[in-house]
């Protein structure tokens, strides 16, 4: 079983790379860097100017942070769909097994939970005038209370019982309760109630290895983890577990061009549809949108603004292109007799429409931000420019390539 | 209208599957198109269809090839693949209106065809729904709707009766009688020999990219020198008479 855990955390480790490796290129890697220096100076200069006398509104600011922050992550068992037939006779060697995930996990949230804890600590620190013991003393506690958590989540692969609401209730209201006390009062206090939970778990942990281990729960459980995972990756690349939703979106048929007794349209009909009911590209352009929006708010420095505002509609329009070449893989796109120009033509007009849209959200959100006419001018400006070079040597290329 | 297919050298890389394939599909005629896996019968419709080029020889709809006037000869062809794939994006209703664009339908009496043809097949409730979700073989009749609404002189057909029930066979055949009679030249490729006997009114039998032999039954059983031999026993002495002599 030892051998078999090796085996599966190298091969999970390994897609993960992958996977970041995909997720960290070139173009992202900019935008990354700007976004990320962006969000610090916003976030610092947030914390400079907060002058407000210490409210109760700031602790539960923080209490929700944390709560939210220690939702990350959960019990990695790594198991796999045909294990419930080839390592059912491993059953009672089971134990093992779990142990090895057990720490495995307890070093991954460990991580992820001083990492992300970090993040509240200059708010901790300015806002709530923590002392450097003091927001230690949370984060140790923050940690016990995410490995009490995995207990729950480990326990529930014996006895079901423990997947009920009440435990769920049981397992995010003990944390809860903690994490008040220590903002509210002492971290000493929180610090004390994850000790008392963390090794309440683990003698009730030992009491469920009675039951039999739920193979198809552990199994689910673990998929839908993983899932989770891939469709965080998804957003940014390709990720061959995710299928690409498709979805109706009846609501948003008034968008959608009618027929037309002109064979030209017939890609316009096409890419209208493919891009609204496919999460994959309209999901894209929301979210970069959303992003962009806020960020360019949040920010408030003209050009840093105007930058980020074109670097978004840079990297929307670079991540639509495929779009063009969608519809590749099905026979009839090359049966039609419309001509591959009619095609380009179509999908260029339908992403300069969609540019077109953020460009007017942008300019809003800069003028709204920034109240500088100039940096606006710019941002038209500079998202013309970036729409002809696209279309002049991305488009042309994917296209060609594809078609 | 005549399909013409001479001296079709081609493949997918430049070793050719095809080698020399040359027939005829005459106005208001089905042939078949006959051949075990690999005989290049997917290869040869692929051809027809555009999706290859061809290294030698060429592909005519009316004197027309592909290269000569895309749209001409796209208008006149329609396919319905083995494999029934459909956009996952688009409804059923929309599958069938963006054929109507593509082909420059008229609209009314392409709904007038459609509505017949989605009663025939049971699908008249479901023009809301997506597809692709559906069975293989409701995916298929899709296809066939696609097919039969447009105008198209030549059809296509890429093995058409694994996934159809035997109500919707019968349905095809009558469909298939229909636009013979309006003088349209069909070519459908397949391994069931029984069923191909009764419909198809020429054979072209395929043999490791060549043509073995074509003709209607007679002429076929006239090579062969069996006077009472059907398709299938025709076609297997065909192929294990080759493997004898290799």
């Amino acid at each position: 079983m030892n051998k078999i855990w090796n085996q599966r955390l190298s091969q999970y480790q390994q897609k993960l790379l992958k996977y970041l490796r995909y997720v960290f290129n070139d173009h992202f890697v900019i935008a990354l860097f700007f976004v990320f220096g962006a969000v610090c100076y916003g976030y610092f200069n947030f914390i400079d100017h907060y002058v407000h006398p210490l409210t109760l509104l700031d602790r539960f600011v923080a209490i929700i942070a944390l709560m939210v922050i220690l939702q990350i992550g959960k019990f990695a068992t790594l198991l796999q769909k045909p294990d419930i037939v080839f390592l059912l006779p491993n059953d009672y060697r089971i134990n093992d097994y779990l142990i090895k995930a057990r720490h495995h996990s307890m070093t991954m949230t460990a991580l992820i939970q001083i990492g992300c804890g970090l993040i509240t600590v200059p708010f901790l620190v300015r806002v709530l005038h923590f002392k450097w013991l003091d927001w230690t003393v949370l984060l140790i506690s923050q940690v016990l209370f995410k490995w009490m958590q995995l207990l729950f989540e480990e326990t529930g692969l014996f006895d079901q019982k423990w997947n009920s609401s009440q435990m769920q209730l049981l397992k995010q209201g003990l944390p809860l309760i903690g994490i008040a006390v220590g903002v509210l009062l002492s971290p000493w206090l929180s610090l004390g109630i994850a000790v008392i939970g963390w090794c309440g778990m683990l003698q009730l942990r030992k009491k469920a290895s009675y039951h039999v281990f739920k193979w198809k729960d552990a199994i689910a459980a673990e998929d839908k983890r993983v899932m989770r995972i891939y469709k965080f990756f998804s957003l940014f690349t390709d990720v061959p577990e995710v299928h690409q939703k498709i979805k109706r979106r009846r609501y948003l048929d008034w968008l959608l061009p009618r027929i037309q007794q002109d064979s030209r349209q017939t890609y316009k009909y096409l890419y209208w549809r493919g891009f609204w009911r496919n999460s994959e590209y309209s999901g894209l352009f929301m979210r970069l949108t959303i992003i962009g929006v806020l960020l360019m708010l949040f920010i408030n420095l003209k050009w840093v603004s105007l930058l980020i505002g074109l670097l978004f509609i840079y990297l929307t329009s670079f991540q639509l292109i495929p779009l063009a070449n969608q519809f590749y893989d099905i026979v009839f796109t090359h049966l039609y007799p419309v001509k591959p120009s009619q095609q380009l033509a179509s999908f260029r007009k339908i992403l300069g429409v969609l540019t077109a849209v953020q460009v007017v959200i942008f300019t809003g959100a800069l003028l709204i931000a920034t109240h500088s006419l100039i940096a606006a001018v710019g941002l038209v400006v500079g998202a013309i420019g970036i729409e002809l070079l696209l279309a002049h040597f991305s488009l042309n290329k994917r296209f060609n390539k594809g078609a | 209208m005549t399909l013409k297919v001479s001296h079709l050298v081609g493949g997918y890389s430049q070793i050719p599957v095809l080698k020399d394939v040359s027939f005829e599909v005459q106005p208001g005629e089905l042939v078949g198109l006959i051949g075990l896996n690999g005989a290049g019968k997917s290869t040869t419709i692929k051809h027809i269809i555009g999706l290859l080029e061809p290294q030698k020889g060429e592909i005519t709809i009316d004197g027309v090839t592909l290269f000569d006037d895309p749209e001409k000869y796209k208008t006149k062809l329609a396919y319905i693949p083995e494999t029934p794939i459909l956009y996952d994006e688009l409804t059923l209703k929309e599958h069938l209106e963006l054929t109507m664009m593509a082909y420059n339908l008229d609209r009314d009496e392409a709904w007038d065809k459609a509505n017949r043809l989605l009663k025939m097949f049971r699908l008249d409730k479901k023009l809301d729904w997506f597809p692709a979700n559906f069975s293989k073989g409701m995916r298929q009749k899709v296809m066939i709707t696609c097919a039969f609404i447009t105008n198209a002189e030549i059809f296509i057909i890429d093995e058409p009766f694994y996934g159809l029930d035997p109500l919707a066979i019968r349905d095809l055949t009558s469909l298939i009688d229909e636009v013979k009679a309006r003088g349209a030249a069909v070519l459908m490729s397949t391994h069931v020999l029984e069923t191909a006997q009764k419909i198809c009114d020429r054979f072209v039998m395929l043999n490791h990219g060549q043509v073995e032999a074509q003709g209607d039954l007679s002429d076929l059983q006239d090579q062969m020198n069996k006077q009472n031999a059907d398709l299938s026993d025709i076609y297997l002495e065909m192929t294990q008479g080759e493997s004898a002599n290799e």
